[in-house]
């Protein structure tokens, strides 16, 4: 027994310190001061040749972060709901990006700021918690892609 | 299904029939051009960010930009707002003859001081307007906008949501509507609405 739970302490070691799936581009959405809630986005790329899935988040900046998606219906009326796991197919990279999944940071404890930076830490189901500095974008960001191309050009 | 309380299940269907009535016609990916500029009367009485009593007819003689929307949104909000902020920006100063207006329809959360520290994260010359339910709602009906207010299971009371239209709305300077649009239109096409309106 006390073998097994060796070997189970050393499994979760490794899995945790040579994760398969990364995060890369994370970004939040600057908000204002008296803000509750943020959002946050980044690309999970799952290199590992086994299916994951994102199971949980964490911020010293908010109370909880919870993991949510939109959906918008057939008559253009967006849903926001909760979901409890986002699946990361293996080889694959999921992106949780404006108008989709994101990160909802919820009861900030200061507000995100523009040019600032936090860490995450993320709870995947196989590949342990990873932790990732996210920056912060301007409000209406559409994500750090975006922000490279200049904006406000008409063509 | 056993187990599972209905009622939420009602709630969800009437909701998705009640937006099934009320917004058949709004499926946005190009922006939408009215055949004929359509009068949109709304009474509705608002008080601005900087506490200013207003009304959709004091706009008359601008062209105005509408957004129905609620600051605890993480998401659709900021990119729609983000879009807003961005048309402003590519007309430079002809923008000046446009009002960007965002309604908030979370009176409850969402007052004026709120707003005003909300909107000029996206433009300077961004306006929210408050109101109460029954303004909020008058408004909302004369636009064919929907929202409701959803409160997660689990969830804490005032971690509510709000289900929402996300649409802007271009009305020109009588105060007709001319067209609609969102951040899934190119914005040379919304550009072309806007520079057609002014």
């Amino acid at each position: 027994m006390r073998h097994a739970l060796l070997l189970l302490a050393a499994a979760t070691l490794l899995t945790a310190a040579d994760p398969t799936v990364r995060i890369a581009d994370a970004w939040a959405r600057a908000t204002a001061p008296q803000a509750q809630v943020g959002g946050a986005f980044a690309q999970l790329v799952n290199d590992g040749a086994a299916d994951d899935a994102l199971i949980g988040a964490s911020c010293p900046l908010s109370g909880t972060v919870e993991l949510h998606t939109h959906v918008k219906d057939d008559r253009g009326v967006w849903r926001m709901s909760a979901v409890g796991r986002i699946p990361l197919p293996a080889r694959q990279t999921t992106a949780m990006k404006p108008g989709g999944l994101h990160f909802m940071l919820m009861e900030l404890k200061q507000p995100l700021r523009e040019g600032a930076t936090f860490p995450l830490t993320c709870r995947f189901a196989n590949a342990g918690t990873v932790t990732i500095e996210v920056r912060i974008l301007a409000a209406g960001s559409m994500g750090p892609q975006a922000t490279a191309a200049p904006t406000g050009s008409p063509h | 299904m056993n187990g599972l309380p209905r009622l939420p299940l009602i709630v969800t269907a009437v909701v998705c029939l009640l937006a099934g009535l009320a917004l058949g016609w709004l499926r946005l990916r190009h922006a939408w051009t009215a055949d004929a500029p359509t009068p949109i009367t709304c009474t509705a009485r608002f008080t601005d960010h900087a506490g200013v009593p207003v009304q959709l007819t004091d706009c008359r003689g601008k062209v105005v930009l509408l957004y129905f929307g609620y600051t605890f949104c993480p998401d659709i909000c900021p990119t729609e707002l983000g879009y807003m902020a961005r048309l402003l920006d590519a007309l430079g100063p002809q923008a000046g003859r446009i009002i960007p207006v965002f309604i908030s329809v979370d009176p409850e959360r969402d007052t004026p001081a709120k707003l005003a520290e909300y909107v000029p994260l996206f433009h300077p010359r961004l306006r929210a307007w408050s109101g109460d339910a029954t303004q909020i709602r008058l408004a909302a009906d004369a636009f064919g906008a929907y929202y409701d207010k959803v409160q997660p299971a689990g969830g804490k009371p005032g971690h509510y949501l709000m289900n929402h239209t996300s649409t802007i709305f271009l009305l020109d300077g009588q105060g007709h509507l001319v067209g609609r649009f969102d951040s899934h239109t190119p914005l040379d096409e919304a550009l072309t609405l806007l520079r057609k309106a002014l």
